[in-house]
């Protein structure tokens, strides 16, 4: 049996993988959609709200793959704290530290209900 | 300016933070807005990206060193999502001066932090909080185990909140503030403190950048050379960290941000 400790950094490793698979997606889809025009933060100067849906449609339309990817790079890294916290709840649950579960359980809701907030 | 200055511009942010021990977020949103023009708001959200990339990114090496808390860093992060929660929705209330200048007096407050007196106080009895969850713990120093109690948990519990809402609204880790109370408040040792913040700060910043990300607020075209530069230049950051001389780098820093502070504030006042 390891201990919770080994347990904890074999997530944190799991983690960091996930964080250069996170990468390197994000710089294929970087290199894909690559624009060298100066002028590309010009549409950023003033905030304008738009959905994720519709942005995402754009880019469909567009034909703009690599910017699709990107998005899929990013999906996959805001995600990995979230496997994280899941993987925490796991071990707890495992180890029978009920209360701790639960604890990391409502941190997992609170991302939930974070997350909803933005749709 | 074309989006390929920001690579280099953010290995820089990710090699100055790492060697100050700071969230590239402090950096990234005032390059951003300053020299970009782009919106603090598409600065915040894109900043917060970079923030998972490197917390999440470092874990394994704070796990490692037995500095973290992780019972203790779960436990707090009930305050911080919540916060991050309600920064979010807060966030629409503010319009983009507002936060200019709100980022440019947090960046001051940051500096005068940075002064601060490193001193361990321990406490000598455990919150009964603690007691209850087992959030006490111990470290290794110089060969010999020390170990430590954790006080005033609800009072911390607290100030992660707010430290919750500070990263959500301003696109920052918030170290500061959780190492404010974790050592302040909780009487933890320096070094849990800082191990124990950065540990947390991946989850904090996650509850925030979802909520961003399906708002569509995170954009490709801004995030994308931000995450790759951040990441790279936090990797070499943690490779110099041992030849480099911190104190010199930190003090040419604070000079930096009060710089940064005073150009965030006039832009933001529109002066």
């Amino acid at each position: 049996m390891k201990t919770a400790e080994e347990m904890e950094l074999k997530i944190s490793n799991v983690l960091r993988i996930g964080v250069y698979i996170a990468g390197g997606i994000i710089l294929i889809g970087w290199l894909m959609a690559f624009n060298s025009n100066n002028n590309i933060f010009d549409v950023y100067k003033t905030y304008e709200e738009v959905d994720l849906i519709t942005s995402l449609k754009a880019q469909v339309i567009l034909q703009n793959w690599g910017r699709l990817i990107t998005y899929l790079g990013l999906i996959v890294l805001i995600l990995l704290p979230i496997i994280r916290v899941l993987m925490s709840v796991a071990l707890f649950i495992k180890q029978k530290e009920l209360k701790m579960a639960l604890i990391g359980a409502i941190v997992f809701i609170g991302l939930l209900i974070s997350f909803y907030q933005g749709l | 300016m074309s989006s390929l200055i920001l690579l280099p511009v953010s290995m820089i942010a990710g090699l100055i933070g790492s060697l100050l021990g700071l969230g590239g977020g402090v950096i990234v949103v005032p390059v951003l807005t300053l020299y970009f023009g782009i919106d603090i708001k598409y600065a915040v959200a894109a900043s917060l990206i970079a923030i998972i990339a490197t917390s999440s990114g470092a874990a394994a090496s704070f796990v490692k060193d037995h500095l973290t808390n992780v019972r203790l860093a779960i436990f707090l992060e009930i305050g911080t999502v919540f916060g991050a929660l309600t920064g979010f929705l807060i966030s629409d209330n503010f319009n983009s001066s507002h936060l200019q200048i709100f980022f440019g007096g947090f960046l001051i407050f940051s500096a005068i932090m940075m002064f601060r007196q490193k001193k361990d106080n321990r406490s000598e009895v455990n919150h009964p909080w603690s007691e209850a969850l087992k959030l006490d713990s111990h470290f290794p120093e110089k060969g010999k185990m020390i170990y430590y109690k954790v006080a005033k948990v609800p009072i911390g519990l607290i100030v992660m909140y707010f430290a919750g809402i500070l990263s959500a609204i301003l696109g920052i880790g918030s170290g500061i503030f959780k190492i404010l109370a974790m050592d302040g408040f909780m009487k933890l040792p320096m070094k849990v403190s800082s191990a124990t913040s950065n540990f947390m700060i991946g989850v904090t910043a996650s509850a925030s950048a979802g909520a961003y990300f399906l708002k569509g607020d995170i954009k490709p075209d801004i995030v994308a050379p931000i995450t790759i530069g951040i990441l790279i230049g936090s990797f070499f950051g943690a490779k110099l960290m041992p030849k480099m001389n911190a104190s010199a780098i930190r003090k040419i820093f604070i000079v930096l941000m009060v710089i940064i502070a005073t150009q965030m504030i006039i832009k933001g006042l529109d002066l």
